[in-house]
């Protein structure tokens, strides 16, 4: 799902489009992602070979790993992108932003070398993010079992969003509070985590982190502040053993806790959005048959349809475009004869609107000129 | 962090192309075609299968539809497969199918903008002539499913005359121009309220240009692979079209020196990986003249866009035609050809200065009038004039008042997206 991946679809888009211009362009451009992540990407005409790619974010975490800083393993990781004399890290970075990074284009390889590096370049947030957690949960995997209490660490990824990583005797434990400003979210959202607890912990799944779902907090999250255990649709957990901190998985375990929200979110949205269309395709459908009915009882009169349900009576076969062309013009008259009539009910809304004159127009017009009505 | 520190999204969905970014920048972060490629393979079931083949067939049906691209990649994924059909939301600058266009704003917002839309204001355009039932849909949509924060919808011909501006002059008066990829409408402006009345529209627009060009260089015998016809004239109308001032001279110009203005193409056939060029030569002034004399193109439709402008100021009020002569804005994709604004100033003050001459002659000289000042403003965003004009609104503080709250929508339903107060806080 491209909405989670590590490269940002917006950086790689305009580093490409510099790339791949033929003469110098100016681009000056600020976006978030996000919401806490902000990138500027500066390219000035009068110097073109190089591009000022700037970002910063507002992660904070307790415990081992300072806030804010950038660790110097992202520093040899950024470096590792590409051959020397491609990026340079500016220093001090710009005004506002925690990195800023020199692209010099002319120093590119050609081809396709190019596109895998932009494409990397893409994913330096991914990399500065993670890079923290990622050292947390290495030390935490290879601290010793015997340390009896492990104080929470408290990770920040987007504002007043926390979650929570504790060691327990060879597991760790990552829990999500989960808070939702509207009702109808915290029942997609709770019947969701349940489903979900009840397909991870299927056997046919393997090997994935244990998942649980709990209305209370868990017992090792009793001294943190008293806000952030306040939820409305529980705490759900991950039991993230060694074999998911090793190696390439690293990065992936990292990068699924860091975006578990935005991916709940996500997934509340669509399924919002689902129900929406579910439930105007039913509206449609009675809608419909009212007019047949009443299609069949105004025989007699002026016919009177709407315009959706003569284009579903009409049916094009895909791929004729004549009988397209004239079903096109016959509901754009039928459309035009159904104004008509609107627009008189209509006048009182055309006087709250910002037309100056009555309106004599039709929204629908045939052979694409305005008619007057009379 | 609330909505009102970060920077809005503006989204302009056209009938071709759609422009999304955050307000403050210059230009859009992405501009793709307004087109959904939906999986349709699961839509029309039979329900007489079995108990366990239906439930399997629901989760199918239900996993197919997060299967879906918007924009260039939906077109490449309904070239390619059998399975994704294309959708085209927007005709005629309407929306026309709510369901696809929901999709769209869900693509558009998570996988590209890649934000959560709780945290941003959004800025959505539309044409003069949308009904309000539509606007109500689209605050009901983005309210509903997206739950934002607030929006505004704005007239996009208002945002193109905001994209005039310059510190010393904010014009909320002139004429709109836009000429986009599927239909032309000039839209007279006064005081930030659209003239409804009298909108003209053409039906020529920047696709009937590319169909042309590609008919000219097919009636040559041009040797371009057929499947990438149309993309190639797109192509060479974008990088190579200028706009004549007399076409009879321009032909002997052509004539005289051909190597200085025949051009050559160069592509590669898709299907062999051969290249292949070809030449590139009245296409480049005829493209752009069918809006100066449209019966070169097509029998049905013979009034030059300068007179159909003419005819749309004389439509309007009689206090406001010296302002709207004096800002004629233009914005579209297609007015992006070289020395398109100058033609176009020149035409209409011929017709302006015959009408003017004929009436100081009717009352035999006695009665003079000033002349009538003609200008067309053309300015290097002129692509996204609208996206720009949206852009430079929407990141004023000032204008983070006007847009509509999720707080009223909940209190008042979707009717307050009917109306969305004109801002005029630039002054």
């Amino acid at each position: 799902m491209a909405y989670l991946e590590r490269a940002s679809p917006m950086l790689k888009e305009t580093l490409l489009k510099i790339y791949r211009a033929e003469k110098p362009v100016e681009v000056d451009q600020h976006f978030q992602e996000f919401g806490s992540i902000q990138y500027h990407i500066k390219c000035s005409v009068s110097d073109p070979n190089i591009v000022y790619v700037s970002t910063s974010t507002l992660l904070e975490t307790q415990g081992t790993v300072t806030l804010k800083d950038i660790s110097s393993q992202s520093y040899e990781e950024i470096e590792k992108i590409a051959v020397v004399g491609v990026i340079d890290i500016v220093d001090p970075p710009s005004l506002g932003f925690q990195l800023t990074l020199g692209i010099h284009l002319n120093n590119m390889p050609r081809g396709k070398e190019a596109i895998k590096i932009i494409a990397r370049i893409s994913e330096i947030q991914a990399l500065m993010l993670s890079s923290q957690l990622k050292e947390m949960l290495r030390n935490l995997n290879l601290q010793d079992d015997s340390r009896p209490n492990n104080k929470p660490i408290r990770i920040v990824y987007h504002p007043n969003e926390p979650f929570y990583v504790f060691k327990q005797p060879d597991k760790i434990t990552a829990v999500f509070p989960m808070n939702f400003k509207d009702n109808s979210d915290v029942v997609i959202a709770t019947s969701f985590f349940q489903e979900l607890v009840e397909v991870g912990n299927l056997k046919e799944m393997g090997n994935v982190p244990q998942c649980s779902w709990s209305p209370i907090p868990p017992p090792q999250l009793r001294g943190e502040p008293i806000q952030d255990l306040t939820t409305n649709s529980g705490f759900v957990s991950f039991d993230i053993t060694s074999r998911h901190v090793e190696g390439k998985r690293l990065d992936k375990t990292v990068w699924n806790l860091l975006n578990f929200y935005a991916y709940v979110k996500y997934h509340i949205k669509c399924t919002r959005g689902y129900i929406q269309r579910r439930m105007r395709k039913r509206m449609d459908s009675l809608v419909k048959l009212l007019y047949d009915i009443s299609l069949e009882e105004e025989k007699a009169q002026k016919v009177n349809v709407r315009c959706k349900y003569v284009k579903d009576l009409v049916k094009v076969p895909k791929g004729k475009l004549m009988m397209k062309q004239r079903c096109k013009d016959m509901t754009r008259r039928v459309k035009i004869s159904n104004f008509r009539i609107k627009i008189n009910g209509c006048a009182r809304f055309r006087f709250n609107q910002r037309w100056i004159s009555l309106t004599k127009y039709s929204s629908k017009p045939t052979n694409k000129s305005y008619t007057k009505l009379d | 962090m609330d909505p009102t520190s970060r920077p809005a999204v503006v989204i302009d969905n056209g009938t071709g192309y759609t422009k999304m970014g955050f307000a403050g920048n210059v230009e859009p972060c992405f501009i793709l075609p307004t087109v959904v490629a939906v999986n349709e393979s699961f839509l029309n079931q039979s329900k007489s299968s079995s108990k366990a083949n239906w439930a399997t067939q629901h989760n199918a049906g239900v996993a197919a539809d997060l299967d879906f691209y918007i924009g260039d990649e939906a077109l490449a994924k309904s070239r390619s497969s059998s399975t994704h059909n294309l959708h085209y939301p927007i005709e005629h600058g309407q929306v026309e199918d709510w369901d696809a266009m929901e999709r769209y704003w869900q693509q558009c917002i998570f996988n590209y903008l890649r934000c959560d839309p709780e945290d941003h204001y959004f800025l959505l355009t539309e044409s003069p002539l949308t009904p309000p039932e539509s606007r109500e849909y689209t605050g009901e949509i983005l309210f509903e499913t997206f739950n934002v924060p607030g929006l505004y919808i704005a007239v996009n011909s208002v945002l193109a005359l905001a994209a005039g501006y310059t510190t010393s002059k904010c014009e909320m008066t002139g004429v709109v121009v836009d000429v986009g990829d599927g239909e032309t409408r000039v839209v007279p402006v006064a005081e930030g309220y659209v003239i409804a009345s009298c909108i003209k529209s053409i039906p020529i627009a920047g696709k009937d240009v590319t169909l042309f060009i590609q008919q000219l260089m097919r009636e040559r015998g041009e040797n371009i692979p057929p499947e990438d016809s149309f993309d190639v004239a797109r192509k060479v109308k974008e990088m190579y079209c200028y706009t004549c001032s007399d076409i009879v001279k321009e032909y002997n110009k052509h004539d005289k020196e051909p190597a200085k203005y025949i051009k050559q193409w160069k592509g590669v056939k898709p299907k062999t990986g051969a290249p292949y060029t070809c030449d590139v030569g009245y296409e480049r002034f005829l493209g752009p003249e069918v809006f100066f004399n449209p019966e070169i193109y097509s029998n049905d439709f013979a009034t030059a866009l300068p007179v159909v402008i003419d005819k749309c100021i004389q439509s309007a009020p009689i206090d406001t035609r010296r302002a709207l002569y004096k800002n004629i804005v233009l914005s579209g994709g297609s007015t992006m050809f070289k020395d398109f604004g100058r033609r176009l100033q020149r035409d209409l003050k011929k017709i302006v200065d015959a009408r003017v001459l004929a009436n100081n002659a009717r009352t035999g000289g006695e009665i003079t009038s000033q002349p009538v000042e003609v200008n067309v403003v053309s300015h290097p965003v002129q692509r996204f004039a609208v996206w720009f004009g949206g852009s430079v609104l929407s990141s004023t503080p000032e204008f983070f008042a006007s847009y509509r709250t999720k707080e009223e929508y909940e209190e008042c339903g979707a009717s307050i997206c009917r109306t969305n107060p004109v801002f005029k806080g630039m002054y």
